[in-house]
């Protein structure tokens, strides 16, 4: 831990947006001093205020409630979404990777099809067909991000089957999901883990880049997209409504690719080489 | 040899797009419940929607679905989009100027500012230019392009009333003949240096907005690539010569270093399309993205697939162009 704060003084930054976004998430809904989803007619469009910290919408909710209880949402979506592109792109990987030949050239091509869509394109175009709430924004995420990882554990795969000692699993008789559960898996995880800190701050952007467009989570929820959206129309009159959703967008995204670039520099041996 | 390589690309390009097809096919018409209620819109009867299944042949089995679907796109059919009452394609080609302008412009101001902060980063590795340049680059790729465009807005138009709120001209103001079909370029073309300046004030929020991700792009890809050159046995010749440090990053790393870079300039293809959904939709700029982004809030069903379908072959045409180009400028690739 010291040696990773003393790495980069931006690993230290990093650590505090983090821990200030999973904090929210978790206490994030009982801490807050107002509903995030009750409506207040009579308070609407209040600037910043002793009693609503960063204003109310044209609901009249309180801003801070909504941005403090978001960051469960956003938080919840990353998590499921890379939880389902790991395990999807980690088996098809793998199995393209050990067992190879013709297997391995139709697996690939089937996540080259998917690679040869801009993100953003394919998520909304799933979540279109698929209908818009919450939980296909989730599905058309991971369908979006497994086959990067389908190729990353591929690679892992056919590299670790060099190694001698998984060559020693194989002379020993060991069969082929053996070798993968009991051996590789765990050589790969690291690097997968390190990959999906880099991905989380993404997953976080393109959810919120899709409820912005009306695809993801839907009204009256306190999503920050969602919220971005409503403010449109009062960016001239009540800034304050786009201000911070925004704000705690920005932060959420830098938090986690901070933390995912300062992992990647002080696992990579390579890096840290140089660096001496 | 040359000739190989490129036809073995061709090939491979040509296989994917049918897979581009075959995977838009699916999402059109397997993965919803009723595609033909989609395509005829959400406030169509129900006797409308029975005879679009009839006469789309969505009724008949996958197999000769995909058929007619396939027949249908090698015409260059999309289908109509109900909002605009006009073929899909007819639509992308009235849009496509615009979106093409603002990409275009924002590519060159990325390179402009992104490529100089990469290259000094990395020849002041370190320093407190290479600290702030490095999270600038991060903040930037943290930034959500909405919410910059909206704080853009706020502060351009709103504030200091120095920015258009949006669009491509103001009103009033005619647009240029349609030469190229971008306003700053048939303007200039035609003499029309009003319409130019006018042109050119517009896109400038648009283009900022959408240059944030890939400025950052551009300064890690440049900063990682000129310290792998920097470590390179004729740098260290150069800087034994005798020549002054400025002049082996300028005139030896910089160039050497441009090849990885310019070879990523593909691939940011797919970062701007996906960018001009937001931008062009918050900054109301009539492009792709615009008319995308409206198409998904009316449930516009063929409007939206076809935009899908034809950003992935422009983004899988660009990619591939850049792959063979770096092919013919580097030998060692065509064997891969």
């Amino acid at each position: 831990m010291r040696r990773f704060l003393r790495q980069s003084r931006l690993n230290g930054l990093a650590l505090v947006l983090v821990a200030v976004v999973l904090f929210a998430a978790v206490f994030g809904e009982w801490l807050a001093p107002h509903s995030p989803r009750k409506q207040n007619l009579a308070d609407r469009l209040q600037p910043p205020s002793a009693t609503y910290w960063f204003g109310t919408d044209d609901f009249g909710r309180d801003i801070f409630s909504r941005v403090l209880s978001g960051a469960r949402i956003s938080v919840q979506v990353a998590l499921v979404v890379l939880t389902i592109a790991v395990s999807i792109g980690t088996v098809i990987g793998a199995v393209a990777g050990l067992l190879g030949g013709w297997v391995d050239a139709v697996l690939m091509r089937l996540t080259d099809v998917f690679l040869a869509f801009p993100a953003l394109i394919l998520a909304s175009a799933i979540s279109v067909a698929l209908g818009n709430n919450l939980t296909n924004t989730m599905l058309a995420l991971s369908m979006v991000y497994w086959p990067w990882y389908a190729r990353l554990a591929r690679g892992q795969v056919m590299a670790l089957a060099q190694r001698e000692f998984i060559q020693a699993a194989r002379a020993l008789g060991m069969s082929n999901s053996r070798i993968l559960w009991r051996h590789m898996l765990r050589n790969i995880l690291p690097i997968l883990l390190v990959q999906m800190s880099l991905d989380v701050g993404y997953v976080v952007l393109y959810t919120s880049a899709l409820s912005f467009l009306g695809l993801g989570a839907q009204r009256p929820e306190p999503e920050w997209g969602l919220m971005l959206n409503d403010s449109r129309k009062f960016v001239q009159t009540a800034p304050w409504t786009m201000l911070y959703p925004g704000l705690a967008l920005t932060l959420t995204v830098l938090g986690f690719n901070l933390l995912g670039d300062g992992l990647r520099d002080y696992l990579d041996p390579q890096l840290r080489h140089q660096r001496v | 040899m040359i000739a190989q390589f490129i036809l073995r690309r061709l090939l491979g390009l040509l296989a994917v797009l049918v897979a581009i097809s075959a995977m838009t096919f699916v999402l059109a018409r397997v993965v919803p419940k009723d595609p033909a209620r989609l395509i005829a819109g959400p406030r169509a009867s129900q006797q409308a929607v029975e005879a679009l299944r009839e006469r789309l042949g969505l009724n008949g089995t996958l197999v000769e679905q995909y058929v007619r679907y396939m027949g249908g796109l090698l015409q260059g059919d999309l289908g109509m989009s109900f909002s605009t009452k006009r073929p899909v394609l007819e639509d992308i080609r009235i849009f496509f100027p615009a979106t093409a302008e603002l990409t275009l412009a924002a590519l060159l101001f990325s390179l402009l500012v992104g490529l100089p902060i990469g290259v000094i980063s990395a020849a002041w590795k370190d320093s407190a230019f290479d600290y702030v340049g490095r999270f600038l680059s991060t903040l930037g790729v943290s930034l959500p392009p909405f919410w910059v465009a909206l704080v853009g807005q706020l502060v351009g138009y709103y504030f200091l009333s120095v920015l258009p709120v949006g669009g491509r001209l103001s009103q009033g103001v005619a647009p240029p003949p349609n030469i190229t079909g971008f306003y700053t370029l048939d303007s200039l073309l035609t003499g029309q240096w009003g319409t130019f300046l006018n042109a050119l004030w517009h896109l400038v929020l648009p283009a900022f907005v959408l240059s944030f991700g890939v400025i950052a792009v551009f300064v890690r890809i440049m900063r990682a690539s000129m310290l792998d050159v920097m470590r390179q046995d004729y740098i260290r010749v150069a800087r034994a010569k005798g020549l002054t440090y400025s002049v082996v990053v300028l005139r030896h790393a910089v160039r050497n270093a441009m090849i990885p870079t310019l070879t990523v300039i593909g691939l940011q293809v797919g970062l701007l399309m996906s960018g001009s959904f937001l931008t062009e939709s918050i900054l109301q700029w009539p492009g792709v993205g615009l008319y995308a982004a409206n198409a998904l809030l009316a449930a516009d069903y063929n409007a939206t697939m076809g935009v899908t379908l034809v950003g992935a072959t422009i983004y899988t045409i660009a990619n591939a162009l850049v792959d063979i180009a770096y092919g013919i400028v580097d030998p060692r690739l065509r064997a891969t």
